[in-house]
């Protein structure tokens, strides 16, 4: 390569530094720009979560059991149920999974104290999680960017690119920050105890069960099998919640149930899960496939569950909390009536 | 290795994915590069070697062909078909002389388009504007290239080498599906000198990417919008007329002329020059100039091929509006086989009649007449003329038109916020007016700027590498988040 074409090829790669730079940088400024800007996405689940910390911070008894999770559990648990048994405050903080595994621990560790036991019947994505921030993910740091400190690199560089434009724009413009009373998710859909009501099978439309039959089986086994970041991140939660004097269990959440989970590598992938987690320090009660339920016990996705369907798992859970709560020697809960 | 490489990598993505266009990331990030890295290699490695050229042209052809084929094996059978077949007559034609063998050539292949494009409507099908499963793609550019070829060799314009120049020329993926139609005697010459050509990159690099954002970033932004106002989801009324004319001219000028701009610039990358396909055409005073911006090479072709073989200009005034009438109607089925197309081609016929009948006849009160109200006229035509092409049938577009006549319950509803127009212009629920405001603003900046082709040619590689850079990322980007949409002429 003679001088001149050294020359040239220095003043096109200079180009594409500059525009590389340029567009990084015109991006990151309308991001930077509209962060902790509300938006119509994230109003429902704020609700729900300053309803459930207002039912903490009512509850004077110590401990409690604190239900951790995402939608499957605000569906799934009956805290009435399980307060009844325990002779214990329940409350249900679990919300929404889509807001990922970076923020939804934080979310709740404020809340756990010395003798709590913390119940998470966490969703597979939420506890496997491959470090790719969904929409929902997205959309909720934007608004709530004091997690993006625990953002890994792979995290933080797919969802500057996945970000989309109108979602980055959106926040600009104000909108209408109120959940409408017929939104199916909220605060207006919770109880006392921050368990989703309405839920009855009767009150299903035909087009949620239809969505709920007609639904594909997830692709977990594809993505999710050796992914490391969600259970790094719970790992970091465990740790300070245990130091603290929680007591703390995983179980599998209920879940629409498919042929193809049951062969193959779908059963090996559900088949690793208890493990996994167990490697991690924490107990793990029961198998994946035990929570697996019929699309009619499907309410509209395919983690919520009917009301019906609700008392089941719940009933499943009453099965398997005292044996760790021996293994945890919380004595109060112990010595409770069971 | 590397083919089998490509090929692998090819055929596995697609396995899981759409089809690979230009716009989408397995074109950009894999066939692309690949096809690209290995030319340059064997061009640097092999300039010394005499088979050097044979093997640049074999890995260009080769790498053609995949492209085809990965849309469908079917498809690539007919192309290899006409390939094979239009070869065999030009050496026939050489051994023979063309009397008899150039009329049946041109005859087997307009039959190959009549075929697969107008005996679905021979048997009562008259659906149209959509893509059917039976067109193979591209198949009206490379026919017509094919013919082209054919009456230039009988012409003694070109003759026909051996060796891979002339499958190339008709299967060169940059232009294969959806032109510029080329002629042999543009790109051969081209192709027997590949190895010393020039690959300049810049130039080719900011062409790709000034295409890439002409059609993701406008075109398939207004798919939406101009998708809800021919589907009738907003009634009839003045307003949505107008929308539908004018939104729609503006997507598919930007759709088309961004794939022609992708052309040339792939294969100024390979050091092949492509013939430009659009000068600005909504710039144009008259309906005549129109069509000398809007799909050049086509126009050439019509006037080459058929206007001045039918006798041209050469005869009686009313022999020349009848060449001229019955040359736009061929234009326009050429596009599809619905007699909207005929009426549209039509409708552009008498209107090249009426303009040539206005200069011969009232050259002075033409002349008189504003830039501004020439403009303002031909632009209004040409973009209302765009309904019939775009509706679904004859019946929808009078349907369309007919609203002219109505006024809209409100003149013109606030259009809002920039970003809230940003974030509600590609969307399906995108209002007409909101569709028609960006269109025209659209419009109305590139109606100021110099051609793609002009700006690239002037601008420094600085420049040119700074905005290739910009414009991909703005399109990768933008592909992250909307997923690869079809180019409009493919179903043509």
């Amino acid at each position: 390569m003679n001088e001149k074409q050294k020359a040239r090829l220095l003043v096109t790669l200079s180009g594409v530094f500059l525009g590389g730079m340029s567009w990084m940088i015109v991006w990151l400024v309308i991001i930077a720009l509209q962060l902790e800007k509300g938006h119509p996405d994230n109003v429902w689940v704020k609700d729900a979560y300053s309803l459930k910390t207002r039912a903490i911070t009512s509850t004077d008894a110590s401990p409690k059991i604190l239900i951790v999770g995402g939608s499957a559990s605000m569906f799934g648990v009956d805290s009435s149920l399980l307060a009844e048994q325990f002779g214990t405050p329940v409350i249900n903080f679990a919300v929404n999974a889509g807001i990922g595994t970076y923020a939804l621990p934080a979310l709740a560790d404020p809340h756990i104290s010395k003798g709590d036991v913390v119940l998470m019947p966490l969703e597979y994505r939420l506890l496997l999680w491959d470090g790719i921030p969904s929409y929902v993910t997205l959309s909720w740091v934007l608004e709530h960017p004091e997690s993006l400190r625990r953002w890994r690199l792979k995290s933080l560089f797919s969802g500057l690119w996945q970000l989309p434009l109108k979602r980055a724009l959106a926040s600009y413009d104000s909108s209408d920050l109120t959940v409408d009373s017929e939104f199916p998710y909220g605060a207006h859909r919770l109880n006392s105890h921050g368990d989703q009501t309405f839920t009855h099978a009767s009150e299903r439309s035909e087009q949620q069960l239809a969505v709920v039959e007609a639904l594909e089986p997830e692709s977990y086994a594809e993505n999710l099998i050796n992914s490391k970041i969600g259970l790094q991140e719970w790992q970091f939660w465990w740790r300070q919640w245990r130091e603290r004097g929680a007591c703390l269990l995983v179980v599998p959440p209920p879940m629409l149930a498919h042929i193809s989970y049951f062969v193959g590598e779908s059963k090996l992938f559900f088949d690793s899960v208890p493990h996994r987690v167990r490697h991690r320090g924490v107990a793990y009660k029961g198998q994946p496939q035990m929570t697996f339920f019929p699309a009619s016990a499907m309410f509209d996705t395919s983690y919520h569950l009917t009301a019906e369907a609700r008392q089941q798992y719940t009933q499943w859970i009453i099965e398997v909390l005292p044996s760790t709560i021996q293994e945890c020697r919380v004595p109060a809960l112990d010595e409770s009536d069971i | 290795m590397l083919l089998l490489l490509l090929g692998t990598v090819t055929f596995h993505e697609i396995s899981y994915r759409q089809h690979m266009i230009f716009s989408s990331n397995l074109f950009l990030l894999i066939f692309l590069p690949i096809t690209w890295l290995v030319f340059i290699a064997l061009k640097h490695w092999l300039r010394a070697y005499r088979a050097g050229a044979a093997l640049l042209l074999c890995w260009l052809l080769i790498a053609s062909l995949l492209f085809y084929a990965q849309w469908s094996t079917r498809d690539l059978g007919v192309l290899l078909f006409v390939v094979l077949v239009n070869w065999v007559f030009a050496y026939l034609v050489s051994l023979f002389g063309s009397r008899f063998w150039l009329p049946l050539i041109v005859v087997v292949n307009l039959a190959v388009i009549g075929f697969f494009k107008y005996w679905p409507l021979a048997q009562g099908d008259t659906s149209t504007l959509i893509i059917t499963a039976g067109l193979p793609l591209g198949v009206s550019f490379y026919i017509f290239q094919a013919i082209a070829y054919q009456v230039d060799h009988s012409r003694g314009v070109i003759g026909l080498d051996k060796g891979l120049y002339f499958p190339l020329f008709l299967c060169f993926f940059p232009q294969l599906i959806a032109g510029p139609i080329v002629h042999g005697r543009q790109l051969i010459p081209q192709l027997k000198k590949i190895t010393s050509r020039p690959i300049p990159f810049t130039l080719g690099l900011s062409m790709l990417a000034i295409g890439l954002a002409k059609k993701v970033l406008v075109a398939d932004t207004l798919a939406g919008g101009v998708n809800a106002i021919y589907a009738g989801t907003y009634g009839e009324n003045s307003i949505v007329t107008l929308a539908a004319g004018v939104t729609y001219g503006t997507q598919l000028y930007f759709d088309f002329s961004g794939y022609a701009d992708m052309a040339v610039g792939i294969g100024l990358l390979f050091g092949l020059k492509l013939p430009q396909n659009f000068n600005q055409p909504y710039n144009a005073t008259s309906v005549t100039l129109f069509w000398r911006r809007w799909h050049m090479t086509l126009s050439r072709f019509l006037r080459d091929y058929v206007y001045i073989p039918l006798g041209g200009n050469r005869k009686s005034e009313s022999h020349r509006l009848a060449n001229l009438l019955l040359t736009m109607g061929l234009g326009g089925i050429w596009h599809g086989a619905g007699l909207q197309f005929l009426v549209w081609g039509f409708l552009h016929g008498c209107i090249l009649s009426v303009e040539h009948l206005g200069r011969r006849h009232c050259g002075v009160i033409q002349q008189r007449l504003p830039r501004a109200v020439r403009w303002f006229l031909t632009f209004t035509v040409v973009m209302l003329l765009w309904i019939p092409f775009r509706a679904n049938d004859l019946h929808h577009a009078a349907k369309i038109l007919s609203g002219i006549q109505t006024l809209p319950a409100v003149v013109w509803p606030s259009i809002g916020s920039v970003t809230d127009l940003i974030s509600r212009v590609d969307s399906s629920a995108s209002s007409p007016e909101t569709v028609l405001f960006c269109s025209l603003v659209v419009l109305a900046l590139v109606a100021t700027r110099p051609t793609s082709w002009r700006w690239a040619l002037q601008a420094s590689d600085l420049k040119r590498s700074f905005t290739a850079t910009l414009l991909l990322l703005l399109v990768l980007k933008t592909l992250v988040d909307r997923p690869d949409a079809p180019f409009l002429y493919f179903q043509f």
